[in-house]
């Protein structure tokens, strides 16, 4: 059936020019990416930002997609790239607004703009360098393997692996979690 | 086991993807180890998020599409074929006025009025020249190539000056802010030379 067309059957008719089986992907993986992006970056704004320079990134490479991994695998890889990209930017410009005002938390969430239910979640990912937050997302939220979390972020599986175990010694100390989950 | 191989390896157990002699031997280090056991834990109440958390609804957008890809990557081609086409067609139209057929004269031979035309018919019955159509259309297509070509060369051409651009300015930024750095250590330690001379009798 038509509705039920895998990912891959969708990315070579888009590649063929359907507008409508790109549509269908695109609504496939939106909410995904979105919350992807509002898990690492915090803030809705820039969540979109995020999530629409993913989904330029992944139209614009659709024809390098050779298919020899899932294509969530091969999304997220370029979701990866765009978020540490975004992540180093906003340093950048965070950086500047210290000099000029100190008091700035260049990661800290917008945890406010978020339901109750995910402010904890929220706040206890913000607590966590990027590169871990990152790992963290890929495993527990995406469920991609260490394979996968390796190649969408150019290190090796025990890297992930260990970057997994130093995030986890910092989640052991949000408590309210606990409570939350 | 000790916890620091221990560690890495709790999701993969929590996955039950270990090998059976390393779960064998991470269980008897769980058995003993109160930490791990908590990082297990962690571990097990981190995959509830993944649950629990409330997917927030995308806000309104416009997703990229199809036919929006880069003005230039996008018409070109077409530019150029239709360019072919004008030029094919006023070859086409200009040629009712073209002057007669080139006349060929070997000096020093007479030749009778039959063979001063070109050995070779130049048009059909319909008029058109098949040899001027396939240089044309030969024209068409290699032009076709070469702009897109250009058209990739000037996107890479592009995208490498953003970078060169964005590293440039990281750079700039970053001696900002250690210059200013510099700046506030030098203004302490005037500062502290000041309180000094006061102190002096």
């Amino acid at each position: 059936m038509r509705s039920d067309a895998s990912d891959e059957a969708l990315v070579r008719r888009a590649l063929a020019g359907s507008d409508s089986a790109w549509t269908k992907l695109v609504g496939r993986y939106q909410q995904r990416v979105y919350n992807y992006a509002l898990r690492m970056i915090g803030h809705p704004d820039d969540a979109l930002d995020l999530m629409q320079e993913v989904f330029v990134g992944v139209l614009r490479n659709l024809p390098g997609y050779r298919g020899d991994g899932t294509f969530a695998a091969w999304l997220f890889r370029i979701a990866a790239y765009r978020c540490t990209d975004h992540l180093r930017r906003r340093r950048v410009v965070v950086s500047l607004d210290e000099a000029a005002w100190d008091g700035v938390d260049g990661d800290a969430t917008d945890a406010a703009s978020l339901t109750d239910a995910n402010q904890p979640i929220a706040r206890a990912l913000a607590g966590l360098p990027a590169e871990q937050r990152h790992v963290v997302e890929l495993k527990f939220f995406q469920e991609f393997t260490f394979d996968d979390i390796a190649g969408q972020l150019g290190i090796s599986p025990n890297t992930a692996k260990t970057r997994l175990y130093g995030a986890l010694r910092k989640l052991r100390q949000h408590e309210e979690l606990k409570d939350a989950l | 086991m000790l916890c620091k191989d221990a560690g890495p390896r709790l999701t993969d157990f929590d996955d039950g993807t270990l090998d059976d002699e390393t779960e064998a031997s991470l269980r008897r280090h769980l058995a003993d180890c109160p930490d791990c056991r908590a990082d297990l834990d962690t571990i097990r109440r981190w995959r509830g998020p993944a649950t629990s958390w409330r997917d927030a609804e995308v806000p309104s957008w416009r997703p990229p599409r199809i036919g929006q890809r880069p003005l230039l990557e996008r018409w070109l081609p077409l530019a150029a074929s239709i360019a072919a086409l004008a030029l094919a067609t006023l070859v086409y139209f200009e040629r009712g006025n073209e002057a007669p057929p080139v006349v060929w004269e070997e000096p020093g031979v007479a030749s009778d009025e039959a063979d001063q035309h070109l050995p070779f018919e130049w048009f059909d019955e319909n008029g058109v020249s098949p040899m001027v159509e396939a240089k044309l259309a030969a024209h068409d297509t290699q032009r076709r190539e070469e702009i897109e070509a250009l058209a990739v060369l000037l996107l890479g051409v592009i995208d490498r000056q953003a970078t060169v651009t964005e590293d440039n300015l990281r750079y700039v930024i970053t001696q900002q802010l250690a210059e200013q750095k510099r700046l506030d250590h030098l203004a302490e330690r005037v500062e502290l030379a000041s309180y000094r001379q006061e102190e002096l009798p």
